[in-house]
This record gives structure tokens, C-alpha cells and sequence, in this order.
């Protein structure tokens, strides 16, 4: 696997963990760090996806 | 010279094993060991340290990760199989060796029969009945379909180790894929799908440990972490040792640390951690993991068999590479004549050494009879062999990571002029005889944790306190009789030319630039008039 596929899947797995979180909160945990996780993995998710943009493919 | 003869220095470090571990080949041999502890630890630590479980493995894992950075350097410095004991050898003399040697057999025999109960734990899921089928004997209820598999997995391992069947390190390598995978997809989805920040506090403040249940828990907590041992057990077959075992090591550490919290910390938010049968793991410390995994919603029904068949085999691997690394160490010691050299004979026919292999597995098999056999226990566990395993298995750990940090501080004096690749961080230099050495601060800080988690042990191990310092005992009494016999101290040291010993391993690992860097040091040295005599 290159590193810029490697990256790409990190970023988009980040992202989907960061919204499943987040719906959970929503709807069942009610919790605020929690919520705060789900909002650093959508975080950490985009700025793996822009990295993986910067790597040569 | 005296008996300066008795180890020539061409024999230290001299091998038949090739260099042919690479980076990744020493990370998963290490993780092979390390990685399979967090399936053995959860469920016993969990039922001792209640409520606090996940400070409980964070108490033992900055303590563990003090360790890997003090056998980050150790390895590195000298790669050398023969791991702690040998360090021990070099810093404080013959007998502080034997005694490391031997602390650390006691982990490898346990480890085979410890991590041969747990595999057969994992592989029970498959056979629900199996824990149901119990014979009474005297005040003991003796599980006994789950011994007999265990002996017969103990004699499955004497047997592909005696006829040199090894794991290959492909199978090794994509089984460690896998658990690395399988472990992080279940701790992913469980904190996304089921894991709950509520109950965490609920535990925490409803089931919180008293300072004894604390202590124990962070004391069987350490088992989560033994088997780094095995980086340096195979540093004399590792390519470039002094650039490899550092990263690995560290690489390691932060893995293993990051898994055994995020495992503690989940289960925390998944289960109630109350006492005895308040406990969801109550009935679960030999299939934890698989219990988190079943637990997992929509992929639970899928996760939970097929955790518990990754944990089984990989807890059977780390089993087997107790057998390889008893034989290892044995070797080493041999070499040293603080085991009789009896135990190097190799079989002519399958070319492994049958008779370490035959005898340290014969003892694993006694050590599982008598765990079995045990009663009650302290109540911690719900399985008095378990515990009984857990209790020598952390004892042997600690016992000799304590010896091995003091001989870390030791070398700083006595042997500054071999070539350090990696040292242990927070160093303070200090002068000493005319020459500046570098006080390992962290190192002493590792040594105190160290022996608070071994003095836990004694005082909260009713088993481990008496029958692990008879283990020591028992080989003490062995050794002073064979040194005597072969009319060596039994105390004192037997001379060795360490400096020639040290350049024949930094050449045979094709560390030239270490190996320049030690000549040019000692010939300073030796200009200074300085040369020991």
C-alpha cells in the first residue's frame, strides 16, 4: 500500500468513526467530551485527507 | 588471569545465528510476546482493581514503558542473546546473572503454562462445556477437561519444539497483522458503537479500589506488559542492532501502551466493574477480549468467534516462544557456567537442544498440575490457577527488571566506554575519577517503580510471595552446588576480557562505526595510563 492510499484510508476511516460518534451523542451518550472525541476525529480525519493530497500519487 | 580461560571471549557473542531480523521482524517478535498479553491480563486485572482498572494499567504501563526504554539501551549497547541475565552478568557479577537468569526462567515456564491455560481459555468459547466439567478433589474444584487440554497443548509445544518445527516468521508476521487489525477494529467500534463515558464514572465511583485491591491490580497489571525481554533475546540475530532495537523497542512500547488503555478504558465504559459476580468479567479471565467483542453490537456475532480464535493461537504462539526463549537463555547461562552445560547438548538427529527444551517445559507442566490443584486463591480471580500462574508471572517480571535496572545504573560506571546508540532520556552528568559519566535519572526513577510493583507483589500476592522466592531459592541452593562442584566461586566472579568480548559482537553485528568509536575510547584510555589491571 503507498503511503498516499494509507493516508486516504486513515482519513476517511477518521471520518466515519468522527460521525458515528457524533450520532451517538446525539441520540443516546449526551456526553460533551464525548462529543469533543467525535470532533477530533472528523478533525484528524480532514487533515490526514489534505496530506494525503500533498503526497505524490 | 585466574580462571580468565573459563569464557574466552571468542565465545561471547560467537553464533551460529544468523542476522537476519529486520525491523519489522523484530517488532512483530516482540509484539508476538507483548501483544498477546492484553488477551491474558484484562479479565484478572478487572476483577482486582474494580472501578480503577484503566489507572491501574496506567500505573503499570508508564512503569513498563521505563523498562523498555532501559532495555531499549541495554539491547542496543550489547546485543547479545541471553537478554537480562546477561546484562546482569556485566554490571554486578555472576551471581546477580544467575539470579536474573533465574527470575526470568520462572517468567518463561510460566509463560508456557500461563499463556497455554489462557490459549485453551480462548479456544473454549468454541466449547462453552468445557469450564462446566469439574472433579473434586479435597478442598479443590479441579477443572479438569481445561488441564488436560493445557497439558496436551504443553506436550503439542515440547513436541514441535524438540523436531525444530518452527512458526515461520511469515506466519508470525500476518498472524500480528491480523491481531494488530482485529484489536484495533474492535476497540474503534467499541467506542463508537457501545462504549459509555457514563458508566466509566459509574464504575469509578461505585466500585472504587482500596489501596490493597489497587495494588494488586496494578501489580497483575505489569503482565500486560512482560515480553520486551524478547527484543534482546533476539538482538544477536537482529541486522544493524544499534539503529533497529531502539525503534522497535519504542515503537513497541507506545503500541502495547496505547492497546492495554484503550482495552481498560473500554471495558470500563462496557461493564460493570463491581467485586466477584458484580464484575462482568466474573467467570471471563481466560477469554476477555472475545467477552468485550461479543458485546460489540452489529459486529459482535462475527467479532466474538473470531477474537477468540486470533486470541487463542496468538496466546499459543507467545506460549512457544516461552519454550524458545527458556532454551535461549539456558544457552546463554551454559555459556557462562552458571547452569551446568549439560543443558546445551543438542540432538544429533533434530539438531535443537531436546534436553532444555524436555526439562524447563516438564517443570511448565508441574507448575500447571500445581495451579490446578490449588484452592481458593485470594479471591481476586475467579480461578485460583490463574492467579496462582499470574502472581509467579509478575514476581518473576518484576524481580528481574529490578536487577536489570540496577545493573543499567551499574554499567553507567563500570563500562562507560562501550558505545551507547540509545540512552534512556534525563541524563545528568557527573564527574567521576577525572572522566564524565552520565547518571541515568530516569533509570533510578524506572528502579523505584519497579520495586514499589515488585514490594505490591509480595504484599498483595499470598501465593507468589512464598513460592517465588523458593523458586530463587530453590536454583540459589543449585547453583552454589554446581559452582562448587566445578570448583568455581560460588560467589565471587569468574574473569572475563569483557573489551574483547564487546569488540567480536559490535564486528559480528557489523557495527563499525560503534566498533571505532569503543577502540578509539579504550586507546585514549590506556594512554591515560588508565588500563585496569
Amino acid at each position: 500500500m503507498t503511503p498516499y492510499r494509507f493516508t486516504r484510508v486513515v482519513g476517511f476511516a477518521s471520518l466515519l468513526v468522527g460521525v458515528l460518534v457524533l450520532l451517538r451523542d446525539l441520540i443516546e451518550v449526551h456526553s460533551v467530551p464525548y462529543g469533543i472525541a467525535g470532533g477530533g476525529l472528523l478533525a484528524f480525519g480532514a487533515w490526514r485527507l489534505q496530506a494525503a493530497a500533498r503526497l505524490p500519487h | 588471569m585466574g580462571a580468565a580461560e573459563d569464557t574466552p571471549s571468542s565465545t561471547i557473542g560467537a553464533s551460529e545465528l544468523r542476522r537476519d531480523v529486520s525491523v519489522w521482524g523484530s517488532y512483530m517478535w516482540g509484539y508476538a510476546d507483548v501483544g498477546a498479553d492484553i488477551y491474558v491480563a484484562l479479565g484478572i486485572v478487572a476483577l482486582a482493581a474494580l472501578g480503577f482498572t484503566p489507572l491501574a494499567f496506567l500505573a503499570a504501563g508508564l512503569v513498563y514503558a521505563m523498562v523498555g526504554l532501559c532495555y531499549a539501551e541495554l539491547a542496543s549497547t550489547y546485543p547479545v542473546a541471553g537478554g537480562g541475565q546477561y546484562f546482569a552478568l556485566r554490571g554486578l557479577g555472576d551471581l546477580w546473572g544467575f539470579v536474573a537468569g533465574s527470575a526470568l526462567l520462572l517468567d518463561y515456564t510460566i509463560d508456557i503454562a500461563l499463556f497455554t491455560v489462557i490459549s485453551f481459555g480462548y479456544f473454549n468459547f468454541f466449547m462453552p462445556f468445557a469450564q462446566t466439567l469439574i472433579v473434586k478433589v479435597g478442598p479443590t474444584h479441579v477443572q479438569w477437561f481445561w488441564l488436560f487440554e493445557t497439558i496436551a497443548g504443553i506436550v503439542v509445544l515440547i513436541w514441535m519444539n524438540v523436531r525444530g518445527i518452527k512458526v515461520s516468521s511469515t506466519f508470525n508476521n500476518f498472524l500480528g497483522v491480523v491481531a494488530i487489525a482485529g484489536q484495533a477494529i474492535i476497540v474503534i467500534a467499541g467506542f463508537s458503537l457501545v462504549w459509555d463515558p457514563g458508566l466509566v464514572v459509574q464504575n469509578f465511583t461505585h466500585y472504587p479500589a482500596n489501596l490493597g485491591q489497587f495494588a494488586l491490580g496494578s501489580s497483575l497489571a505489569i503482565i500486560s506488559f512482560v515480553g520486551l525481554e524478547s527484543i534482546s533475546q533476539v538482538a544477536q540475530e537482529t541486522r544493524r542492532p544499534a539503529t533497529i532495537i531502539p525503534r522497535t523497542s519504542i515503537g513497541l512500547i507506545l503500541s502495547v501502551l496505547l492497546f492495554a488503555m484503550a482495552f481498560s478504558i473500554l471495558a470500563a465504559g462496557m461493564f460493570p466493574l463491581g467485586r466477584g459476580t458484580h464484575s462482568g468479567f466474573y467467570g471471563h479471565s481466560g477469554d476477555p477480549v472475545a467477552l468485550i467483542a461479543g458485546h460489540i453490537p452489529v459486529i459482535g456475532i462475527v467479532a466474538a468467534p473470531v477474537t477468540a480464535l486470533i486470541g487463542g493461537v496468538i496466546v499459543f504462539i507467545s506460549a512457544n516462544s516461552g519454550v524458545v526463549s527458556a532454551s535461549r537463555l539456558t544457552y546463554s547461562m551454559s555459556l557462562f557456567r552458571l547452569v551446568p552445560r549439560w543443558f546445551n547438548k543438542v540432538n544429533k538427529r533434530y539438531a535443537t537442544p531436546t534436553r532444555t527444551i524436555i526439562v524447563f517445559s516438564c517443570v511448565a507442566i508441574v507448575q500447571t498440575l500445581v495451579a490446578f490443584l490449588t484452592p481458593g486463591g485470594s479471591g481476586a480471580s475467579d480461578n485460583a490457577a490463574i492467579e496462582l500462574l499470574t502472581d509467579l508471572y509478575a514476581f518473576g517480571a518484576t524481580t528481574g527488571y529490578l536487577i536489570v535496572f540496577v545493573s543499567l545504573i551499574t554499567l553507567r560506571f563500570k563500562d562507560p566506554y562501550t558505545p551507547r546508540p540509545y540512552r534512556m532520556p534525563l541524563n545528568i552528568p557527573i564527574k567521576v575519577e577525572g572522566r564524565t559519566v552520565d547518571f541515568p535519572v530516569l533509570g533510578v526513577l524506572g528502579m523505584i517503580g519497579v520495586a514499589i510493583t515488585l514490594f505490591e507483589v509480595v504484599l498483595t500476592h499470598p501465593l507468589g510471595r512464598i513460592a517465588g522466592p523458593g523458586w530463587i531459592l530453590l536454583c540459589g541452593i543449585l547453583y552454589v552446588v554446581y559452582r562448587r562442584r566445578q570448583k568455581l566461586p560460588a560467589v565471587g566472579n569468574v574473569r572475563r576480557n569483557w573489551e574483547e568480548a564487546q569488540k567480536r559482537v559490535l564486528r559480528e553485528a557489523e557495527e563499525f562505526e560503534s566498533l571505532e568509536e569503543y577502540e578509539g575510547v579504550l586507546a585514549e584510555r590506556d594512554a591515560a595510563g588508565n588500563k585496569p589491571t
